[in-house]
């Protein structure tokens, strides 16, 4: 646990990195399509669909797999979720 | 001077970063402990996950919840798209209608519950007294078959107004000249409502969909208040379910493992339902 205030939050470190990981994802994508517009197309899907929205995608396939992962593997080796949901955003956003 | 619509912003983002941000990150961190009263928090990693996720009483709750929504979308939408292709377009009869379906938009949820508490109580309730004419022995305490119809009927008469003015302010904005090729066209009705009506509604369908799927996925008061989850747990929702695991159960923990999951699944089911809205919509020629 961290010690950041205010302490009725009880802040966990696995939060922290989550949260943090989410807003520098979301910084990084607003630099580059500040240095490279990305416009709406369709991929895989059959609607059109921008590189938000296929980042948005590629976060809710990447909470199913960690569903699907606690389910059926458990909490062991959890750090498979992180390669998985790395895989399926970088998926989403190159191919839907 | 470019930055100042995030100005004007700033204020609202503020007041959403404090009524729900925080309370969510809150969440967060306590899903990853163990919560009991009287002692100091410790942290359990994945534990409260995997429990909910074992937890057979949770997949059933989800289960029902599930079928609940799609029966109130299934019941709604149709119902609400008809009710308001029916009202009147001009004249004393749109306030009055109006009026008329404001009227359970008003009262709250817990009233709504009580109200029709009053309905099915077997001594003096009308529904008991009016199926036993016919001679139907209704019984919302131990028939679950009664007692999800009622839910069901009771969040109908509730929230169909909602939709009846949603569709019905999508039908006022659209243009009589459509209507009026249509006929020239010799359109059927079906064909005019299928062509002309129904794309030109494709916004605001979308909206009424998803405010009722989420809605009805977030039902607690009603049904806790009428049935108390009963007979047994047949009409236990996902949110009875999450609130007697934190409160009742004071099992926090496992408790916001659970809110962040069913966020989860309403988000996810959400945004599926909009992906497919919009394609289908995009088929039925609502942009040509």
């Amino acid at each position: 646990m961290l010690s950041l205030p205010p302490d009725w939050m009880n802040w966990t470190t696995s939060t922290f990195l989550f949260l943090g990981s989410i807003l520098l994802l979301l910084i990084g994508l607003t630099i580059w399509d500040m240095k490279a517009p990305g416009w709406a197309r369709q991929g895989l899907l059959p609607i059109e669909t921008t590189r938000g929205d296929r980042f948005f995608m590629g976060l809710l396939m990447t909470g199913c797999i960690f569903c699907l992962w606690l389910y059926f593997v458990g909490p062991t080796a959890a750090w498979g979720v992180l390669v998985l949901g790395i895989v399926s955003i970088v998926g989403a956003i190159n191919f839907f | 001077m470019k930055q100042r619509p995030w100005l004007f912003l700033l204020p609202a983002l503020l007041l959403v970063s404090i009524s729900a941000f925080i309370p969510l990150i809150t969440v967060m961190n306590y899903s990853q402990l163990t919560l009991l009263p009287g002692t100091e928090p410790y942290f359990s990693g994945l534990e409260n996950f995997v429990a909910i996720l074992e937890d057979e009483a949770f997949r059933a709750a989800l289960g029902r919840q599930v079928i609940f929504s799609f029966l109130v979308l299934i019941t709604e939408i149709p119902l609400g798209l008809g009710l308001a292709m029916a009202m009147p377009k001009e004249g004393p009869g749109v306030g009055l209608s109006l009026v008329l379906l404001g009227i359970p938009l008003l009262i709250p949820w817990n009233v709504v519950g009580i109200i029709w508490r009053v309905f099915t109580r077997s001594d003096i309730g009308v529904l008991p007294a009016a199926f036993d004419w016919f001679g139907y022995s209704y019984e919302i305490s131990s028939s679950t078959f009664d007692a999800w119809w009622t839910v069901l009927a009771m969040d109908i008469w509730h929230w169909t107004p909602l939709v009846v003015l949603i569709c019905y302010a999508g039908i006022q904005a659209i243009p009589e000249e459509y209507y009026m090729a249509a006929k020239i066209d010799r359109a059927s009705p079906w064909k005019t409502f299928r062509y002309v009506t129904l794309p030109n509604l494709r916004g605001v369908l979308i909206i009424a969909v998803l405010l009722r799927l989420m809605d009805s996925f977030k039902i607690y008061a009603e049904p806790f208040v009428l049935t108390g989850g009963g007979p047994g747990s047949s009409t236990t929702f996902l949110s009875t379910y999450t609130s007697r695991m934190a409160i009742g159960g004071f099992q926090m923990g496992r408790g916001a493992a659970t809110s962040l999951i069913y966020f989860f699944i309403v988000i996810l089911i959400s945004f599926v339902i909009y992906i497919v809205m919009l394609n289908l919509g995009q088929g039925a020629g609502g942009d040509q």
